[in-house]
């Protein structure tokens, strides 16, 4: 009788770990919306590889809502294409896949594998595509699973999935993207109401590369406000003749209600202007709003340090501690300067939608990086 | 044989006296007859010269009866206010193609004009004096419009408060902008419901999907472009956001967050229904708010609690 007892109570002990630990997977991701599903995106850049993980609303469709629940990466600099880069990026590649489908419990069809546009590039200039196709093949390998899909997305591609993920089927066909990176902007819109027919909209010049023009004008000079001044420069002359070239060529002016930047500089802008907005992944703004940010960020840097910004906040349902790490992150990520000039080159791109009678919607998109996973999901599940 | 030449001789000198006579006549009468012609158009001439001058002269007096209306009608315009920049570009235009007009009449109306010349005048004039006419009105409607736009600007001064007041010496563009700072709606008839996916109304938190809301604005001006802001407050205190939707607006009482804003055109004395829904997760137990503001100024409120 005892000896059947101990068996009973060991198996509902077994049941319960099992069980407990499945409730823990789940749980350990802090989620927002009440039905949801959570999926994970791995890519590998020219950096390394970035595992996100993104819940996405069940009701996405019609207002576009997803939140990026946690993002990590490793730096194996895989664009030098030697062997070592080669190991650690399949090393990497792996373990994301498996911390994902084991610890997190996604289910492998929620996960998506990518290699970025920026892979792609590099490979077919330096003619290494069979490490690409290696590094996929030997993934499918390791992880058991040889059907999986490891899509090699180019430039359009890119940009296509983006908007599709980040901008809601509501402004799909009213809205112009513009992807503001480090090195380049890039992004587009759909002018025939069909989502395989972007057009493409891309610089050559993004917050990094106006950064660094604007520095080495600086030469002898080191003071914030001769920086400023090279800086208005810089944007003055290549930038400038860029921007109106590419967006009239876009033909973008005339078929967008809504110009919604993302990228690092819409996400660092949108948190320090707008902390108050903390939980929206997109924020409205206007072109003054921005060009006053511009000025104080010139004059006083300051104002925009965590303690600053949350000792003005007066709202007491909002969570001080979030807002004060998130502004110290983007601190982190941006220094003064390289805001100022990131902030110059979305003012120079705003003020070509920035119509006398016609007034166009302008939107800051946090975690824009990530929207390409929500498209997948549309794309590749439900099948939109 | 001398005697038998005589006869012929003197039929002869007849038959050429006859003929010299009868071509005397002819010469003689070609010569009155061609200065009878010379007398006829000549009296021609002079008839028709006096008739153009007449003509001149009366196109002259309607042109000059034409120009004086239009100057008296416009002799009070330069104090006028610019209240409205469509109205004047269409006034700018009349008036351009007004002084063409004249122009042109001056020009055809010159001493050296020609018949042909004196028609185009004609119906230049008439022209002319539609234009006038056209300008005539406009000119009543910008003086009702700004009597209007002085009667709300003094009802605005006598509500105002008194830092507002302090700002009186304000000169006539200042006055104008003062003007396009319309009143406020007022709103009634707000109502708050939860709703579940057929759009059907719920009371239950665990059936409800959405919210729907409906207020009626009213105001006593045109308005376009009119704006207002709904914020739903959640139970726990925290504003209802949506991306795409939601932004920070100023009010009375500081920045604020909205939830939706919703813009449309107004008709002065139209009662606007307005309606919106709005998907939302998470639906919690306990008292939603509804809040409608105007220009940053809360117009109305509304509550609906969940179970």
């Amino acid at each position: 009788m005892l000896r059947k007892f101990v068996k009973i109570l060991c198996l509902s002990f077994f049941i319960f770990s099992i069980s407990s630990t499945d409730s823990y997977s789940q749980t350990s991701l802090k989620l927002k919306f009440k039905k949801s599903s959570v999926y994970a995106g791995i890519e590998v850049g020219s950096k390394g590889v970035k595992m996100s993980f993104i819940e996405i609303s069940n009701k996405s469709v019609t207002n576009g809502e997803y939140n990026l629940v946690k993002d990590t990466s490793a730096n194996t600099d895989f664009i030098s294409f030697s062997q070592s880069s080669f190991s650690a990026t399949l090393k990497e590649l792996t373990n994301f896949f498996t911390i994902a489908n084991k610890k997190y419990d996604i289910p492998s069809n929620k996960i998506f594998t990518v290699i970025s546009s920026g892979v792609k590039v590099q490979s077919e200039k330096e003619n290494k595509t069979s490490f690409v196709k290696n590094l996929i093949d030997s993934f499918k390998v390791k992880i058991n699973e040889p059907q999986r899909k490891v899509e090699v997305i180019d430039v359009i591609d890119e940009a296509r999935l983006s908007h599709l993920g980040i901008v809601p089927a509501s402004k799909r066909y009213t809205t112009f993207l513009v992807d503001i990176g480090s090195g380049n902007t890039k992004g587009g819109y759909f002018p025939n109401e069909n989502t395989q027919d972007l057009k493409l909209f891309q610089l050559t010049w993004g917050t990094k590369s106006i950064a660094n023009a604007a520095e080495k004008r600086s030469e002898g000079d080191l003071s914030t406000s001769n920086y400023n001044k090279q800086l208005y420069r810089v944007l003055a002359g290549t930038p400038n003749t860029e921007i109106t070239y590419a967006v009239n060529v876009s033909g973008a002016y005339a078929m967008s209600d809504n110009i919604a930047f993302s990228g690092g500089i819409a996400w660092s802008v949108a948190t320090l202007l707008f902390p108050d907005m903390i939980d929206n992944s997109v924020v409205p703004v206007t072109y003054d709003d921005v060009l006053k940010f511009s000025e104080k960020l010139a004059k006083n840097a300051g104002d925009f340090s965590a303690d600053a910004i949350v000792k003005k906040i007066t709202d007491k349902t909002l969570d001080k501690q979030q807002i004060g790490n998130e502004v110290k992150k983007v601190n982190n990520v941006f220094d003064q300067r390289s805001l100022m000039a990131g902030t110059g080159l979305l003012l120079k791109i705003m003020r070509q939608f920035e119509g006398i009678y016609e007034k166009k919607q302008f939107f800051l998109v946090k975690n824009g990086q990530v929207g390409w996973i929500s498209a997948y999901v549309d794309e590749s599940i439900i099948g939109r | 044989m001398k005697d038998t030449k005589f006869y012929p001789l003197l039929a002869i000198s007849i038959v050429l006296l006859l003929a010299s006579f009868i071509l005397l006549c002819i010469l003689g009468y070609n010569f009155y007859k061609a200065k009878e012609e010379r007398k006829i158009a000549a009296t021609t001439f002079k008839t028709s010269t006096r008739s153009a001058s007449n003509t001149r002269d009366s196109l002259q007096k309607v042109y000059s009866a034409a120009i004086g209306q239009f100057q008296s009608d416009h002799k009070d315009d330069s104090g006028s206010t610019r209240t409205d920049s469509v109205k004047y570009n269409n006034l700018d235009s009349k008036l351009t193609d007004f002084f063409k007009l004249r122009n042109d009449i001056a020009g055809l109306l010159k001493d050296n004009s020609s018949i042909e010349d004196l028609n185009l005048a004609k119906q230049k004039i008439d022209e002319l004096q539609m234009k006038v006419a056209e300008l005539s009105t406009k000119n009543v409607d910008i003086e009702k419009e700004n009597k209007r736009l002085n009667d709300m600007l003094a009802q605005l001064m006598k509500n105002a408060s008194p830092a507002t007041q302090n700002t009186k010496q304000v000169n006539t563009i200042e006055r104008t902008t003062t003007n396009n700072a319309d009143p406020f709606f007022t709103a009634s008839d707000l109502r708050l419901t939860a709703n579940n996916e057929n759009n059907n109304e719920v009371s239950s938190a665990d059936d409800a999907e959405k919210f729907s809301g409906t207020f009626a604005l009213k105001n006593n001006a045109n308005l376009n472009n009119a704006e207002v802001m709904v914020v739903i407050v959640q139970p726990d205190g925290r504003v209802l956001k949506n991306a795409w939707e939601s932004g920070s607006f100023e009010t009375t009482d500081g920045k604020k967050v909205y939830t939706r804003k919703l813009k449309f055109d107004y008709t002065k004395g139209e009662i606007k229904k307005l309606n919106f829904s709005l998907d939302a997760d998470n639906i919690q137990k306990g008292n939603y708010t509804m809040q409608i503001y105007n220009k940053g100024k809360l117009i109305g409120k509304a509550t609906k609690t969940v179970s």
